[in-house]
C-alpha cells in the first residue's frame, strides 16, 4: 500500500511527466508548484482508474491547442491535420502512459490494472486527497491529477 | 584528409571519399550529421536554435540557424548530391545544458528536441547521439566511413558509431518462415 | 520475401506509432498486421505465418498475459518471438511475462529508437 507522501508522489510524477513528454512526445515538461497555469474554455480532459496494489484514478487536462499540439508531436505530422478526435485519444494514451509509469515507479513489486482511458467533460480532480500538479510545456502546459482511494 | 569547416548556423556537404566534415565548440549548439553509406555522401549542420518562426526574417536570411529549416536544408543538401533519405545515417550531437534564468528550459535540450521532433515528422530515424552535459564539443564527420568523432572540451576522442542493425530483420526475411 | 509484425495493443494511436516506428526502421519489408486485444492476436495468428508479435499487456477482452498463455500451450505458434510493450514495468509483471516466454520487455514511455533497437534484439534472439 502506498503511504501517500506527497513529495514523493510529486516527484513521480513529475518523472513519469517529463520522461514520456521526451521519449513520444518531442517536448519537455516543467512543474509549475504555485498557482494555475492550466485554464481555458475549451479543454481535453481524460480520466482512468487503476486498481489491485492501489485503487484511485487518474485525469490529464489539456488546453485543445496543446493536446493537438501534442498529437502532431506524436503521430508525426503537422498541426493542421490534427482532429480533435486524434488529440483526445492521444491525451488518452498519455494519461495510460504517465499513470503506468508512475504506478510502476510506486509500487513496483506489485500488479497494476488500468481501466482504459476516456475523455469526460469533468475538470480535474482537487481537494485533500489529490495530488494536483500542473506543467508548462515548450508551447502550452497540462494539468494531471492522482487520487488514491 | 580534406578538411571542409562548417561554422556556426551552417551547412555542409562533401562527396570527397578523402575528406571530412568538422565544426567546432557546439555549446548548445546541434551538429546533425547526415551519411549515406551506399553513394558516399555526408553533410553535417551545426545550427544554433530551435524554431525559426519566432524569426522569420532571419531564417529567411540564414536557415542554417535553426534547427527546422536548416534539418530541411540539409536533408535536401545531400538529396541534390545524390543521397538516398531512406538510408540516411543520422546522428546528433551537442545540446549541452547553457545555464539561463530568465528561460524554463535551457536552449540545449530545446535545440535537441527541436531535432528530435522534426525528424520524427520527416520520417527520419536517429542512429545515435552524444548530447547534453555541460561540456562544447567539436565534432568530425568522415565522409568515406561515416564514422562521427567527438572531442569534448580538450578530453580524448570518442567515436559515435551508427547502429548498424537491419541484418536481424534481413537474416529473417532470407530465411523465410 | 517480406515478413510480418503484430501488434497488439487496445489503443489504435499506440499502434500507429509502433507502426511508424517499424517502417521507418529500414524494415522496407515488413507488413504491419494489428489486434486490438488477445482474442484478436489469437485470430490473425491462427490464419497467417507471424513473424513476430509485439503486444501491451493491459487490455480488454482478452489480456496480454492469457494471450502469453495461448501462444504457450500452442506448438504452431509458441516459438514466435514476442516483445512485450507495456506501461505496466512492476516486476511481478516482467518475471512472468519472460517466464511465459517474452524475448524482450520494453515499458512505455519509449522513444522510437529504444523501440527499434529492441526490436531488433528481439530478431535476432529468435532468429
Amino acid at each position: 500500500m502506498i503511504a501517500l507522501d506527497r513529495q514523493v508522489l510529486l516527484q513521480t510524477l513529475d518523472a513519469a511527466v517529463n520522461e514520456t513528454m521526451e521519449a513520444m512526445f518531442f517536448d519537455a515538461a516543467a512543474p509549475v508548484r504555485e498557482g494555475e497555469c492550466c485554464a481555458g474554455a475549451d479543454m481535453v480532459t481524460v480520466c482512468l482508474w487503476f486498481h489491485d496494489a492501489v485503487d484511485g484514478e487518474f485525469m490529464l487536462a489539456a488546453p485543445l491547442p496543446t493536446a493537438m499540439a501534442l498529437a502532431s508531436g506524436f503521430m508525426g505530422v503537422d498541426n493542421e491535420q490534427v482532429q480533435r478526435r486524434d488529440a483526445e485519444q492521444i491525451a488518452c494514451e498519455l494519461a495510460n502512459i504517465i499513470c503506468g509509469s508512475a504506478l510502476s515507479r510506486l509500487e513496483p513489486s506489485s500488479e497494476l490494472r488500468l481501466s482504459s482511458p476516456m475523455a469526460t467533460p469533468r475538470a480535474c480532480a482537487t481537494g485533500d486527497d489529490v495530488i494536483y500538479q500542473h506543467y508548462q510545456l515548450l508551447d502550452g502546459c497540462l494539468s494531471v491529477s492522482l487520487r488514491i482511494d | 584528409m580534406k578538411t571542409t569547416v562548417v561554422g556556426i548556423s551552417d551547412c555542409q556537404v562533401s562527396t570527397d571519399a578523402a575528406g571530412e566534415l568538422v565544426t567546432y565548440a557546439l555549446g548548445s549548439c546541434i551538429a546533425v550529421s547526415a551519411w549515406d553509406p551506399s553513394r558516399r555522401v555526408a553533410g553535417l549542420l551545426h545550427y544554433m536554435l530551435p524554431d525559426s518562426t519566432l524569426d522569420s526574417r532571419r531564417a529567411e536570411q540564414n536557415p542554417c540557424m535553426f534547427a527546422d529549416t536548416g534539418i530541411k536544408a540539409l536533408l535536401d543538401n545531400v538529396a541534390r548530391q545524390g543521397a538516398d533519405r531512406r538510408r540516411l545515417v543520422i546522428m546528433l550531437t551537442g545540446g549541452a545544458q547553457v545555464l539561463d534564468p530568465q528561460r524554463v528550459f535551457d536552449i540545449g535540450r530545446r535545440n535537441h528536441l527541436a531535432a528530435r521532433k522534426l525528424l520524427w515528422k520527416l520520417g527520419v530515424m536517429i542512429a545515435a547521439e552524444e548530447v547534453g552535459g555541460t561540456v562544447s564539443r567539436t565534432v568530425r564527420l568522415d565522409v568515406d566511413t561515416g564514422r562521427l568523432s567527438i572531442r569534448e572540451g580538450g578530453g580524448t576522442e570518442k567515436e559515435l558509431s551508427p547502429r548498424v542493425g537491419k541484418e536481424a530483420a534481413n537474416g529473417l526475411a532470407r530465411a523465410g518462415r | 520475401m517480406a515478413w510480418r509484425v503484430l501488434v497488439v495493443d487496445d489503443s489504435p494511436v499506440m499502434r500507429g506509432f509502433i507502426r511508424r516506428v517499424i517502417r521507418l526502421s529500414g524494415f522496407d519489408a515488413a507488413e504491419c498486421l494489428e489486434a486490438g486485444d488477445g482474442e484478436q492476436a489469437l485470430r490473425v495468428l491462427r490464419s497467417q505465418a507471424v513473424d513476430v508479435i509485439l503486444t501491451d499487456i493491459n487490455m480488454p477482452v482478452m489480456d496480454g498475459e492469457e494471450l502469453m498463455e495461448q501462444l504457450a500451450a500452442d506448438d504452431r505458434l509458441r516459438s514466435i518471438p514476442v516483445l512485450v510493450v507495456s506501461t505496466d514495468a512492476t516486476k511481478l509483471r516482467m518475471a512472468r511475462m519472460t517466464e511465459l516466454g517474452a524475448l524482450g520487455y520494453l515499458s512505455k514511455p519509449f522513444s522510437p529508437e529504444m523501440l527499434r533497437s529492441e526490436l531488433e534484439r528481439v530478431l535476432e534472439a529468435g532468429s
